[in-house]
C-alpha cells in the first residue's frame, strides 16, 4: 500500500498532526499503564511473568492499538509502517516484553494481510480487530536446530516442519520455536498461528514450502517450555510441537509453495521495526544516563564534569542517526536549537563531541532527550513541560 | 631470553591444576546461580569456595613473603583464568578476599599480617575478606577536594579507639555468609575532615565480630548471580587506635596501589570470560547446521567472526600478561599497561561476546545455553574494579599529562 508522494513531501522528516498526536497518546498510555507493567518481570516462571502482563496487553488492545497496527484496507487504522515505528518507540522503551507481545501478534497476521485473500482476512482477522481481549497471533517460522538455512536444498533439511493433505484438511506436524506468544496465554495456541511448513516434500525449497493459517486453540500444539530468556523476561516465546495439527485446506496462504517469498515480505517490515526497538532502548537508556549525569556527583564537585564522560554522552547523544534510516531522512532545516542539535548529531560525532557535550549541559537543563522526535512547533510546550531546570545548573550553565 | 611468553613447568602445572579443579568443583556448583534471591545464591555457593580454599587456591594468591605460594601475579592470571572461565561468581569471592587483604598485604606491618592473615592462609573453612572503597552514591571521586564530598565514610578518634560512621555498596562478601560480616574488612574512611584528600583518608581494618555492622540489602546484580555484592551501613563500629593500614591519612594513596594489580586482573577476567564462550562457540559452529548442508563453520562470516574473536582473546591475554609482570616488577610502566590491560579487556570481552552471540543466534538468548550469563558477566568488567570512564581513563589520562611521559617507556624496559 504505497502512500501517495507528493513532491513538496519529499525527504522530509516532519510529523503529521495526526502522527504527533499518536506519539503523544502512546507516550502517556506507556507511561501511565506500561510502566506499572514492569513488576511483571520480577516472577520467578517465564509463564508466570506471561501471564502476569494480560491485564496490561488487555488495556493495549482495549485502547486501540493493535488496531493502529493493522491496516485501514483490512479494517484496522494503520496507515504505515511509519506510524508503528512511532508507536513502537514510545512503547518499547518503557516495555518492551508487552510490546514485544502485541508486535509479535502483528507479526503474526502479517502473512494473512500480505498473502491472504480477502475472505481469509474477513474471517481470521476479526478477534484482532475489536478493542476488547487479548487476541495473540504468532508467525511460526523458526524451529529447533535452527532455521538461518530454511532455504536449503537437499540434503540440508531446510524447513522440517511438514503439511500433509488429508480430506479438507492439512495435518501440520513439527516443532517450532522462539515464535512469540505462539503457545498462547494457556498452552493451547494462539488465536492464529500462521505456519511455516513444507507442503510438497519432492519439489525445491522455493515451490516446496507453505504458508498455512490454524486458528488457536487446536488439538495437537504441544507445549514443550518457555525458554528462560536472557531479556524481554515478561514475554513468551515457547519451544512447542505441532502433532497432527488439522486446518481446513482454505487456509492457506498466498499460493502453494510461495511460503518462503511469503515470509520474505513479512520479515521486510519487522527488519525496520526491530531497528525502531533499538532506537527505544537506547533512548530510555541516554535519559535514564543524561539524568544521572545531571544530577548525581559522585562524590565529586560537579555533575558531569569530566570530559571523558561526557564525551560518551556526546557520542551516545548521536543515536537520532539510528532513527533516520529507520524512519526515513530529516526533514529541511528548521530554526531553533533543536536543529542544531540534530545536525550536531548527524554529523560526525566525534569531530563534534565538544560542542554537544556543551549543549547537553547548559541548554540540556530544559531538553527533553526525546526532543529529537518532536516537532518544532511543540518545542515551546515540550520544554516547558519538562522538570525546571535546577538552579545548581543554571548557575553551572553560566560559569561556563 | 627475555620476551618468552612461555610458562614455566611450575606455571604449568598451576594451569592444569586449575583447569581440573574447575572442571571437577566449580562447574556444578553454577547450579547455585538459578535460586531466587541473591543471598540463597552466595550461600550455595559455600560448599564450593571451602573446596577452594582446602585445595590452597587462596594460599596460591598471598605472596610468599606473607606466608602464601603465590610467586607473583602472572601466578594468580594463570590459575584466575582457569577458574574464571568456569564460574564467574565464585571466583570473585576468592579474588574480592584477595583485594581484601591488599591493603595488609601492601600497608600492613609484619605485626598486623602476623596477627591477621594465619585464617586466609590455612587450607580449612570460607574465611573471607572485603575492601570496603565503594559508597552509595559512588567513588569515582573519592579524591575529590570541597566541596566535593570524596570519601563519606568517617572514623573519629575517641580515646584509643576509632568510630566509623558512613555506608559502603558494592564490597565483595562484605557481610560475610551470615550478615554479621566477613572475616577482615578493609574500609577507605575519612579520619581528618579538615586535611586534604591525600592526606585525610585512611585504610582501617574492622576484624569480625564488628558490632555496628548493619546489612541492608544484597544487590540483584545483572551477572555474578552467585556472589555477593551488598549494602551496608557501619553505624559506629569501634576498632583500636593500631587498625590503620600503612599511614594515617597515605589511604587514598594505599587504594591506588590496590588497584593496579585488580586492574591487569579484570583483564585476564575478560580473556577468561571471552575464552569459555569462544570454546562453546567454536563447538556449535563446527556441530550444527542450522537446517543447511555444512556445518556452519564452513560460512564465512561464521569463520571470520571466530577468527577476529580468537585473535582479540590472544591480544588479550598477551597485553594482561605484559600487565602482570610489568606489576611484578614494580616497572615505571605498571601502572599504564595494568589500566591499559584492564580497559582494553573490559571492553573487548563485551564486544566479543556479543560477536560470537551473533554466530550463535537466537539460540544464545536462552539461559540454558552459557552465553547469555557469560555475557552478563562481562558487562561488569567495564565497570567495576575502577569504572572504565569514572576511574581508569582518568587515570590513564592523568599519566599522560605529566610532563615526563615517555611514550616509548613500555616497549623499552631491560632485563636486569
Amino acid at each position: 500500500m504505497p502512500l501517495k508522494v507528493e513532491e513538496a513531501t519529499v525527504i522530509d522528516f516532519t510529523l503529521t498532526a495526526q502522527q504527533r498526536d499518536l506519539q503523544l497518546t502512546s507516550r502517556k498510555f506507556a507511561k501511565e499503564v506500561l510502566n506499572a507493567a514492569k513488576a511483571a518481570e520480577l516472577l520467578s516462571t517465564p509463564e508466570e511473568r506471561f501471564l502476569a502482563t494480560k491485564p496490561t496487553y488487555e488495556a493495549m488492545v482495549a485502547a486501540g492499538y493493535l488496531r493502529k497496527c493493522i491496516p485501514a484496507p483490512a479494517g484496522g487504522e494503520n496507515a504505515g509502517l511509519i506510524d508503528m515505528a512511532i508507536i513502537a518507540e514510545e512503547f518499547y522503551s518503557v516495555n518492551a516484553s508487552v510490546t514485544l507481545t502485541m508486535l509479535g501478534t502483528v507479526l503474526g497476521l502479517l502473512p494473512l494481510l500480505l498473502g491472504g485473500s480477502p475472505e481469509q482476512c474477513m474471517r481470521l482477522l476479526g478477534p484482532f480487530l475489536k478493542t476488547g481481549g487479548a487476541p495473540l497471533a504468532g508467525f511460526c517460522s523458526s524451529e529447533p536446530g535452527g532455521s538461518a538455512n530454511a532455504a536449503s536444498p537437499p540434503p540440508g533439511e531446510g524447513v522440517r516442519t511438514t503439511a500433509r493433505k488429508e480430506g479438507d484438511n492439512w495435518v501440520i506436524n513439527g516443532r517450532k520455536k522462539w515464535v512469540s506468544s505462539a503457545t498462547g496465554w494457556n498452552r493451547e495456541g494462539a488465536n492464529l498461528l500462521c505456519v511455516v511448513c513444507r507442503t510438497d516434500p519432492a519439489a525445491p525449497p522455493d515451490t516446496a514450502i507453505s504458508i498455512i493459517a490454524v486458528e488457536g486453540p487446536v488439538k495437537g500444539i504441544v507445549f514443550e517450555r518457555a525458554i528462560d530468556t536472557i531479556g524481554h523476561r515478561a514475554h513468551l516465546v515457547p519451544q512447542f510441537g505441532l502433532q497432527n495439527v488439522a486446518t481446513p485446506h482454505h487456509n492457506l496462504l498466498g499460493q502453494e509453495g510461495s511460503g518462503l517469498a511469503l515470509t520474505g515480505a513479512a520479515f521486510t517490515g519487522t527488519a525496520a521495526l526491530v531497528g525502531i526497538l533499538g532506537v527505544a532502548l537506547m533512548r530510555a537508556a541516554f535519559d535514564f544516563a543524561l539524568h544521572f549525569a545531571r544530577t548525581e556527583k559522585r562524590g565529586g564537585v560537579h555533575p558531569i564534569k569530566d570530559h571523558d564522560r561526557s564525551g560518551t554522552l556526546s557520542q551516545l547523544a548521536g543515536l537520532p542517526r539510528a532513527r533516520y534510516p529507520v524512519a526515513g531522512g530529516r526533514g529541511a532545516c528548521r530554526s531553533g536549537q533543536d536543529f542544531r542539535l540534530r545536525g550536531r548529531g548527524a554529523r560526525d560525532h566525534r569531530s563534534d563531541a565538544r560542542g554537544w557535550h556543551r549543549q547537553l549541559r547548559s541548554r540540556g537543563a530544559v531538553r527533553s532527550p526525546a526532543a529529537g522526535c518532536a516537532r518544532a512547533a511543540d518545542l515551546r510546550r515540550r520544554q516547558y513541560g519538562h522538570p525546571a531546570a535546577p538552579a545548581a545548573h543554571a548557575v553551572q550553565a553560566k560559569r561556563l | 631470553m627475555a620476551i618468552d611468553f612461555r610458562l614455566t613447568a611450575r606455571q604449568r602445572d598451576l594451569q592444569l591444576e586449575s583447569r581440573q579443579f574447575a572442571r571437577q568443583v566449580l562447574s556444578p556448583a553454577l547450579e547455585a546461580e538459578a535460586l531466587p534471591t541473591a543471598e540463597q545464591r552466595f550461600a550455595a555457593t559455600r560448599p564450593a569456595y571451602e573446596a577452594m580454599i582446602a585445595a590452597g587456591f587462596l594460599r596460591k594468591c598471598i605472596p610468599l613473603s606473607a606466608g602464601g605460594e603465590n610467586a607473583g601475579l602472572i601466578d594468580t592470571a594463570v590459575m584466575v583464568e582457569e577458574l574464571y572461565a568456569v564460574n564467574a561468581s565464585v571466583t570473585l569471592t576468592l579474588i574480592g578476599t584477595v583485594l581484601g587483604l591488599l591493603p595488609l598485604l601492601i600497608g600492613g606491618t609484619e605485626e598486623q599480617r602476623a596477627r591477621l592473615l594465619p585464617p586466609f592462609l590455612k587450607q580449612g573453612g570460607a574465611p573471607l575478606a572485603g575492601f570496603c572503597a565503594t559508597e552509595p552514591g559512588g567513588s569515582a571521586n573519592a579524591g575529590s577536594p570541597p566541596p566535593g564530598e570524596g570519601v563519606r565514610t568517617t572514623a573519629t578518634l575517641r580515646g584509643e579507639r576509632w568510630i566509623i560512621e558512613g555506608r559502603k555498596s558494592w564490597v565483595s562478601s562484605a557481610t560475610g555468609w551470615d550478615r554479621k560480616g566477613a572475616d577482615i574488612l578493609t574500609v577507605l574512611c575519612r579520619t581528618d575532615s579538615d586535611a586534604p584528600p591525600e592526606r585525610g583518608i585512611s585504610v582501617l581494618i574492622v576484624e569480625r565480630p564488628a558490632s555496628g555492622l548493619v546489612f541492608e540489602r544484597a544487590i540483584e546484580s545483572l551477572g555474578y548471580r552467585a556472589h555477593l555484592l551488598p549494602v551496608f551501613n557501619l553505624k559506629g563500629v569501634s576498632v583500636p587506635r593500631d587498625h590503620v593500614l600503612g599511614s594515617l591519612g597515605g589511604g587514598l594513596a594505599l587504594t591506588g596501589a590496590c588497584f593496579t594489580g585488580a586492574a591487569a586482573l579484570v583483564g585476564i577476567f575478560a580473556v577468561a570470560l571471552m575464552r569459555a564462550a569462544f570454546e562453546f562457540t567454536l563447538d556449535f559452529a563446527r556441530s550444527e547446521t542450522r537446517g543447511g548442508i555444512h556445518p556452519i563453520i564452513e560460512h564465512q562470516a561464521v569463520g571470520y567472526a571466530l577468527a577476529d574473536a580468537k585473535t582479540a582473546i590472544e591480544v588479550t591475554r598477551c597485553l594482561c600478561w605484559r600487565a602482570c609482570r610489568a606489576v611484578d616488577l614494580q616497572s615505571p610502566s605498571a601502572q599504564e599497561l595494568a589500566i591499559e590491560a584492564k580497559i582494553h579487556g573490559s571492553e573487548t570481552a563485551v564486544r566479543v561476546l556479543t560477536d560470537l552471540m551473533r554466530v550463535v543466534g537466537i539460540e544464545s538468548y536462552d539461559h540454558a545455553l552459557p552465553l547469555g550469563r557469560l555475557l552478563q558477566d562481562a558487562l561488569a568488567l567495564p565497570l567495576f574494579g575502577g569504572g572504565n570512564i569514572g576511574v581508569r581513563r582518568r587515570q590513564l589520562h592523568a599519566i599522560l599529562k605529566q610532563p615526563g611521559y615517555d611514550p616509548l617507556l613500555t616497549s623499552g624496559e631491560v632485563e636486569v
